[in-house]
């Protein structure tokens, strides 16, 4: 197995992890209960997890451009434009969590609005990020770093 | 309820409103970048006459129109961020933040369908 392909699992590992993770902090602030220790580590890790992800698959982009997405396209034309509805959809995943987990952290103790207002966007990061794994593994599995 | 007063003279009332308007200012970040970046793409799908994307443009891209993109929506999420952080952080706050989920939980429904739409 290359080295590639690793990074490709693990990637794909951390976008599963990161989009369960978002599920955490959306319940544990829907009723907008000040942050606890447990509850500030819940929601910065759902944001760390995401962030890696991404971070992982841009990293490797242009060797998986290279090396698979002509194969993709060539295989699979449809699942070749769902790689792209992935891209934008963790792109809002992305920000979505990102504007959550300050919003949490900042808002003041006597603020409980606020944080229930960020565990609606947890929320809608939540259902992109699992949108995004389920086209992920779709196109992992139609094509992928050495795949014959 | 009504936010502290950012100009009181207070300095705990001060940095209450700031940190309320400061957890706004994120609110509005990560609603308006995924709303930026879909506007974007439907322009440039419009500007196709919503022809289906052709694969063979795709592969010779650089992916730099992915880029251009999601920086282009960052900074008009960083400009409204700004914004409501400067003129809304005295108003209610809660309120607001609240309308801002209501619209998050509609763009949880409305981005993975634009974005199956707009490949």
């Amino acid at each position: 197995m290359n080295t590639l392909r690793v990074l490709e699992r693990i990637h794909g590992h951390l976008g599963v992890l990161g989009a369960a993770a978002l599920l955490h902090p959306t319940i544990l602030l829907w009723k907008g209960q000040p942050l606890s220790r447990r509850l500030r580590i819940a929601v910065g890790l759902g944001l760390l997890l995401i962030t890696a992800a991404l971070a992982l698959g841009l990293f490797f982009y242009g060797d998986y451009r290279a090396l698979v997405k002509r194969e993709l396209f060539t295989e699979n034309p449809m699942v070749g434009l769902l790689f792209e509805t992935k891209e934008h959809l963790s792109y809002a995943a992305f920000t979505l969590a990102w504007g959550a987990t300050l919003a949490a952290f900042l808002a003041p103790p006597d603020a409980p609005g606020l944080r229930r207002a960020a565990a609606r966007v947890f929320a809608a990061a939540f259902v992109c990020a699992v949108v995004v794994v389920v086209l992920g593994v779709w196109v992992a599995s139609t094509r992928s770093f050495g795949a014959s | 309820m009504k936010a502290p007063d950012p100009h009181s003279a207070d300095p705990a009332s001060r940095h209450q409103a700031s940190r309320r308007g400061a957890s706004l200012a994120a609110l509005v970040v990560g609603v308006a970048a995924p709303v930026a970046y879909m506007v974007q793409r439907a322009f440039e799908i419009s500007i196709a006459h919503g022809a289906t994307p052709n694969p063979a443009l795709i592969l010779r891209s650089a992916h730099a129109s992915f880029y251009w993109r999601a920086m282009i929506a960052s900074w008009w999420a960083g400009l409204l961020a700004i914004a409501a952080w400067h003129w809304l952080r005295a108003q209610d706050t809660e309120t607001l933040g609240l309308v801002l989920g209501r619209v998050a939980l509609v763009l949880a429904v409305l981005l993975p369908a634009l974005a199956l739409w707009l490949p």
